[in-house]
């Protein structure tokens, strides 16, 4: 069997890959644009009444997991007590810190100690003490190094409040976020579990006391490009995948959740490096079958840093795509499983199908096609047109979230923003998405290693 | 193969040409004309409101001497401040719409086949409190939960008779319906002090529907004035017994807000309740006891503490204790320890917790479990 007769089987799979992946995406798309018109049409009653005022929204723990956070801390806290919400306790559990955090909150808002063990069973390394404000809404559990898991743990066991928020020490909530995150709890009182807002990035704009006052791009092109990227996940793929029940992901730095349900399965768990994933796939597992909902939301938005160097973003991605390759695996009885309805018939299969094997087949690509060009069996003309289909297909893409942006949110005002996000949607094809490929598959090397470091975050601070 | 190939990626670039050029025009039609209306309200509002000092203000002439855009700016400043003022200036302000027809463009709205436009008409009526009939409203409303929310809310504002039985029915038109924020918020309001009119569809259908609107009627209940009405009681009493443990709290709850009369609490077997099994009703049960605060109440209070199996309900029932200043039972933990007696410890725990906690959690609203 000659190499010739080899290709064409292999021409055929890629070109069927091609399909069943740009395929899901662009049905996803056309999902959000039909689930964005919807939520339009709620704002429309906002003059007529206050949600804030509503006597039924259930209190909220804000947890926030603080590892060396010294230099943020204080801000953070501050800011999040003032969130527009009747009932917000902010849990900080301070793990493990090994700078001034912990020493920095107790005199930012006179913590006192309370003098007694906790009397519940918090599945979580060592808890030191348990610090409270007397005026303020607040606690702070001091504990040993665990990991954000662990420290969110800490959290979920300890608060008493219907609900829980998980949020990242270094976001920036908007003040009315809570309020349009609850929602969905009010609409479905027993039914949701869990519900996500939207994750927005924060470099290039200006910031005031915790609020993002002016929206912008950065200088960093590469920064400018995750500003797409996350506008295709939340604004398309997360709006999409929620308005066909398929919701698989709460970004860590923002989802609200039943603290009862989370409890119910055991809490985050700290075996995986991506536990908001996880934690959200093992809801759907043990609810299958039940009335239940995850849901995302797409207006309440929290405003986060996105690494602006390579190196910082690669460990960052690898980390990210490790835990989908877990999360996968731990969950792999569930795929194309009826009994877990649209989440093991389409979310599940999507994901590994679309989101794990696919940076793997495309870095395939990168190496096949060089190689068959030299030996000299590469049809060229037919090379290039696939190739200007595919980044036309991922530029249209790309652009039909800009587009959601522009007819949505308008959080990117001006056309030069506008012409610029769709100019680096463009700069995405090369060299991002190769070197994508590259960190994809370095990911799963180290993930069939079985080493799994969660990387250090180097942040420049909001101005 | 390749033509069609050619023929695909033409159509692609096709599209996305399209895509881009639909999204640059829009984003520069939306920043001129936002940037436009902003600098156009900067101007107008403080001209609306030296006007609205004015005995006469000549309303309809200074609205037609504006453009297009600059009356567009005028009524979302008075769609705006409507909702924000008062007396005078806000009675002003309704001439106005009054004065250029906001009022019977909202009317002719309702009649619009376009339900964005029939809410936008609901909307603005609500907010120019200006009446519209019942009958109207049914004709054009049902169609849809939020036209219904919207014409209900209607109603709320303009108070007319039998208001509140009209628009709570409005609001649970379909048993099977779950109600919106908007629309929850609307019954609440509704309801407020007088709960007859969701009482009775509740006494009637009540067990009919879907468990969630239940649920969001029973929250909403909690917040409300019921009337002493036996049936109703009797009705919530068996509530008490539901499959769902959300149901059972949300009805618990209705109760905390009526303990004041004595003869209500005879609905509730605190004896059986305090024994249910999902933690989240009797951490409930024991916020109602609280709020009742007489001796029998506060003696289960003291019971729980030691008996409770759940640590978080034991914290509840003794944090209760010390908020209404009742006494604490004394548990020796060491002691109680040595003497093998069962949950002595814990419970020695949960109230030194109690006792050492300086800023109590307090709870958000009553019936989430």
């Amino acid at each position: 069997m000659g190499l010739s007769s080899l290709l064409w089987p292999i021409s055929v799979f890629f070109v069927a890959y091609f399909l069943l992946v740009n395929g899901s995406y662009l049905f996803i798309h056309l999902v959000s644009f039909v689930v964005l018109r919807w939520n339009v049409r709620d704002w429309l009653f906002k003059p007529t009444y206050d949600p804030y005022r509503s006597p039924f929204l259930p209190g909220i723990a804000v947890v926030v997991p603080a590892y060396n956070e010294e230099a943020v801390i204080v801000d953070s806290v501050r800011s999040l007590l003032n969130l527009e919400y009747p009932q917000v306790e902010v849990v900080v559990v301070n793990d493990g810190s090994t700078d001034g955090t912990l020493d920095t909150i107790r005199d930012g808002f006179d913590l006192d100690r309370i003098d007694a063990p906790v009397p519940y069973d918090l599945p979580c390394e060592s808890v030191h003490d348990i610090y409270q404000s007397s005026e303020r809404n607040l606690v702070v559990i001091d504990k040993d190094n665990g990991g954000k898991a662990d420290a969110l743990n800490a959290g979920v066991f300890f608060t008493d409040q219907p609900l829980f928020c998980a949020i990242d020490a270094d976001s920036m909530v908007e003040r009315t976020a809570l309020l349009e995150v609850a929602e969905p709890f009010l609409r479905r009182p027993t039914q949701t579990v869990a519900t996500g807002g939207a994750v927005r990035v924060v470099n290039g704009c200006s910031t005031s006391r915790g609020i993002v006052t002016d929206v912008g791009l950065s200088g960093s092109r590469l920064a400018n490009i995750q500003v797409v990227e996350y506008l295709r996940a939340f604004l398309s793929g997360r709006v999409g995948l929620s308005g066909l029940g398929s919701l698989l992901i709460i970004s860590g730095a923002f989802g609200l959740f039943r603290t009862s349900a989370v409890r119910e399965v055991g809490g985050y768990s700290t075996e995986t490096i991506t536990e908001d994933m996880e934690l959200v796939v093992r809801l759907h597992r043990h609810f299958a079958g039940t009335d239940y909902q995850v849901e995302f939301v797409p207006y309440p938005v929290v405003w986060t840093e996105v690494p602006s160097r390579r190196n910082v973003l690669g460990r960052q991605r690898m980390r990210w795509f490790q835990g989908l390759l877990e999360t996968l695996w731990i969950h792999r009885s569930m795929v194309g499983r009826r009994k877990y309805g649209a989440i093991g018939l389409f979310a599940l299969p999507f994901f590994l199908l679309v989101e794990a094997i696919g940076p793997l087949i495309e870095g395939l690509g990168y190496v096949i096609v060089p190689v068959a060009f030299l030996l000299g069996v590469l049809n060229v003309p037919f090379f290039l047109l696939f190739l200007s289909i595919a980044i036309g297909i991922g530029t249209l893409l790309s652009w039909l979230s800009v587009l959601n942006e522009v007819l949505s949110f308008q959080r990117y005002r001006t056309p030069r923003d506008i012409a610029l996000l769709l100019g680096y949607a463009m700069l995405e094809h090369f060299p991002y998405r190769q070197w994508k490929s590259a960190i994809s598959w370095l990911a799963l090397v180290r993930y069939v290693r079985g080493n799994a470091e969660w990387g250090e975050m180097v942040r420049s601070g909001f101005d | 193969m390749t033509a069609w190939l050619s023929d695909v990626a033409i159509a692609i670039v096709g599209i996305c040409l399209l895509v881009a050029a639909i999204t640059l025009c829009i984003a520069v039609v939306r920043y001129s004309i936002d940037t436009r209306r902003e600098t156009i309200r900067h101007e107008l509002v403080p001209e609306l409101f030296a006007r609205i000092d004015r005995s006469d203000p000549d309303w309809e002439h200074w609205y037609e001497s504006h453009s297009r855009l600059e009356r567009y700016v005028i009524r979302r400043v008075v769609a705006q401040y409507l909702r924000q003022l008062r007396g005078r200036e806000r009675e002003q302000l309704l001439a106005l719409a009054t004065a250029v027809g906001i009022d019977d463009r909202a009317i002719r709205s309702l009649e619009s086949r376009r339900l964005t436009t029939r809410l936008r008409g609901l909307i603005w009526l609500t907010l120019l409190e200006q009446p519209v009939s019942v009958d109207r409203l049914r004709a054009t409303s049902l169609g849809h939960p939020s036209t219904r929310a919207a014409a209900a809310r209607l109603l709320l504002v303009c108070r007319g008779s039998n208001a509140n039985e009209e628009a709570t029915s409005l609001l649970l038109w379909q048993n099977e319906e779950r109600l919106s924020v908007f629309a929850l918020d609307t019954l609440y309001r509704l309801n407020q002090t007088d709960a007859s009119a969701l009482t009775s569809k509740l006494t009637v259908d009540g067990q009919w529907w879907d468990e969630e609107l239940l649920l969001q009627c029973l929250l909403v209940l909690g917040h409300c004035r019921l009337e002493r009405r036996p049936a109703l009681f009797e009705w919530l009493g068996e509530l008490l017994e539901h499959d769902s443990p959300s149901v059972r709290a949300a009805a618990l709850s209705t109760f905390e807000r009526q303990g004041w009369q004595p003869a209500v609490r005879q609905y509730v077997d605190i004896e059986r309740i305090i024994s249910d099994p999902a933690p989240g009703v009797r951490i409930t049960c024991y916020a109602l006891l609280g709020r009742w605060g007489d001796p029998t109440s506060v003696e289960w209070l003291q019971y729980a503490v030691v008996t409770d199996p759940n640590d978080r309900c034991r914290v509840t029932a003794a944090r209760t204790l010390i908020r209404i200043g009742a006494s604490v039972p004394v548990i020796e933990s060491e002691a109680a320890r040595a003497a093998d007696v069962e949950g002595a410890a814990e419970s020695a725990a949960a109230i030194a917790w109690a006792n050492t906690e300086r800023n109590p959690p307090r709870r958000g609203a009553a019936g989430w479990v």
